[in-house]
């Protein structure tokens, strides 16, 4: 065995050995300019993807997490109308809790009309009835009464799914009861407006930056992204694409917030996990670049957009 | 404190050697020693001189080259591929081999990989039972014990060799 000492490496130019080293340096400062991820900073990120997910469906109406189905809805009436202008289009469900005392007016027109349709004949089959119908939706599960207001003129998505529904019931409504829900629906509208959605989603951003920035000066590490100071700016585009889906994508359905919401959790809190492990097996190696948060962020938008349609 | 202009100029050449000895391919050593390079450029501040720096990189080249043998039995199990003829050194790859020594080249790059990372450090290296518990992570009876298996298996397969002719 005498022979091992005579094995030797093979000889590398003084070139071979200085393009080496170049190659090193390349690829230490594209190193540097990736996003890092590692458990220290994965785990924070499940922690806050958990609470922001525990908070953004506390936050939200929960009443638009309903499954609102054909068999879950109990009666569907609607409502002659024939002027241009729906008397009602309150995209957003109204609901009564009868354990709770009620105080405001609004509460109890709703619960008196929630009376009404309970109580109301049915006069005619819902057949034939016009295009441009105003609908109330009735849900009950035994503790709450659900009220749906909305109008076939303006929402063609909610038609298609009136249509599904087995009962169908009209109610006439009083004259009263028409100038109740009218202003009802101005009310609605004067406080559902783009500009008061866009400043209470900026005041919620606002509220989760100042969130992960303290965690960033107890921690050190930013949650969802690097660690290293330079990288901000990838958390910030993370947060202008859920600011984007939330305001600009939802509300074009009753579903879509929920949606919207789950799909950017779901993808705050895999999404670091998926990149790590590929990397850790090696198999992301071509795509590690400055551009890979990006394009994350450009799927989510996709997805985003494909759910809105 | 590692300093990568320094220690590269310095140690290259060892590290270099440490990895070929483990993998006989001049290319996959040639990588493998600038990734244990950029490591050790990652990991600088964890550098506390408890060993000796040359002894701190063979660590890494050695994992490195672990992890990738580790990765490759992977690849090969999904691809149910041939095991040992991957790993022979091709008739490129042994140029610079004297004639007499290449059938000790092919035997020792199919020995176990614990085998042969034994056998480069004390026998071809000459380093000392503890450098080389040092830089495998192994304690010294497992370093003595694996040169000994090793050289035994060696000596078995060159045997082999020779029958063959």
């Amino acid at each position: 065995m005498n022979d091992l000492k005579r094995i030797l490496p093979p000889k590398r130019s003084n070139e071979k050995v200085a393009e080496s080293l170049a190659i090193i340096k390349a690829r230490i400062k594209q190193k540097e300019g990736r996003v890092k991820l590692q458990y220290r900073t994965i785990l924070p990120t499940t922690v806050i993807a958990a609470i922001l997910l525990i908070w953004s469906f506390s936050v939200s109406p929960s009443i638009d997490q309903i499954t609102a189905t054909s068999s879950s809805i109990n009666k569907i009436y609607f409502v002659e109308n024939f002027n241009t202008e729906p008397i009602f289009n309150l995209n957003a469900w109204y609901y009564i809790d009868t354990e709770q005392v009620k105080t405001t007016k609004e509460i109890i027109f709703l619960e008196q009309l929630g009376e009404d349709l309970r109580t109301s004949t049915e006069i005619d089959s819902a057949k034939n009835r016009n295009a441009s119908s105003d609908y109330l939706l009735l849900f009950e599960d035994g503790k709450k009464q659900y009220l749906q207001f909305y109008s076939t003129f303006d929402d063609n998505r909610e038609t298609g799914f009136v249509k599904d529904c087995v009962t169908q019931q009209i109610l006439q409504l009083t004259d009263q009861r028409k100038q109740s829900l009218h202003d009802m629906n101005l009310k609605y509208r004067e406080n559902n407006n783009f500009f008061n959605n866009f400043i209470k989603y900026l005041f919620s951003v606002i509220g989760i930056c100042a969130f992960l920035l303290l965690i960033k000066k107890f921690t050190g590490y930013f949650p969802f992204q690097s660690n290293r100071p330079n990288k901000k700016r990838y958390f910030f585009y993370g947060l202008g694409a859920y600011l984007y889906v939330s305001i600009f994508l939802r509300g074009t359905s009753i579903y879509l917030f929920g949606t919207t919401h789950a799909i950017f959790i779901i993808c705050a809190i895999f999404i670091p996990y998926a990149i790590y492990f590929l990397r850790n097996f090696k198999l992301t190696d071509r795509v590690r670049s400055m551009w890979e948060l990006p394009l994350l962020l450009a799927l989510l938008f996709f997805i985003g957009v494909i759910f809105s349609l | 404190m590692f300093s990568l202009d320094r220690d590269y100029a310095q140690y290259h050449e060892q590290v270099y050697a440490f990895i070929y000895y483990l993998t006989f391919d001049k290319s996959l050593a040639e990588d493998l020693m600038q990734e244990t390079f950029i490591r050790a450029y990652d990991a600088r501040t964890s550098f506390r001189g408890q060993a000796t720096m040359l002894t701190w990189l063979r660590k890494i080249a050695r994992n490195l080259t672990y992890d990738y043998y580790k990765r490759q039995k992977i690849l090969r199990f999904i691809r149910f591929t041939n095991t040992y003829e991957q790993f022979l050194p091709s008739a490129e790859e042994l140029l610079h081999v004297q004639e007499d020594v290449r059938e000790l080249y092919k035997a020792l790059s199919q020995l176990k990989f614990e085998f042969r990372a034994a056998i480069s450090l004390r026998k071809i290296e000459e380093l000392s039972i503890k450098e080389t518990a040092q830089v495998l992570g192994w304690s010294e009876a497992k370093v003595k014990n694996n040169t000994e298996r090793g050289l035994r298996a060696l000596r078995v397969l060159m045997e082999g060799e020779q029958t063959d002719e």
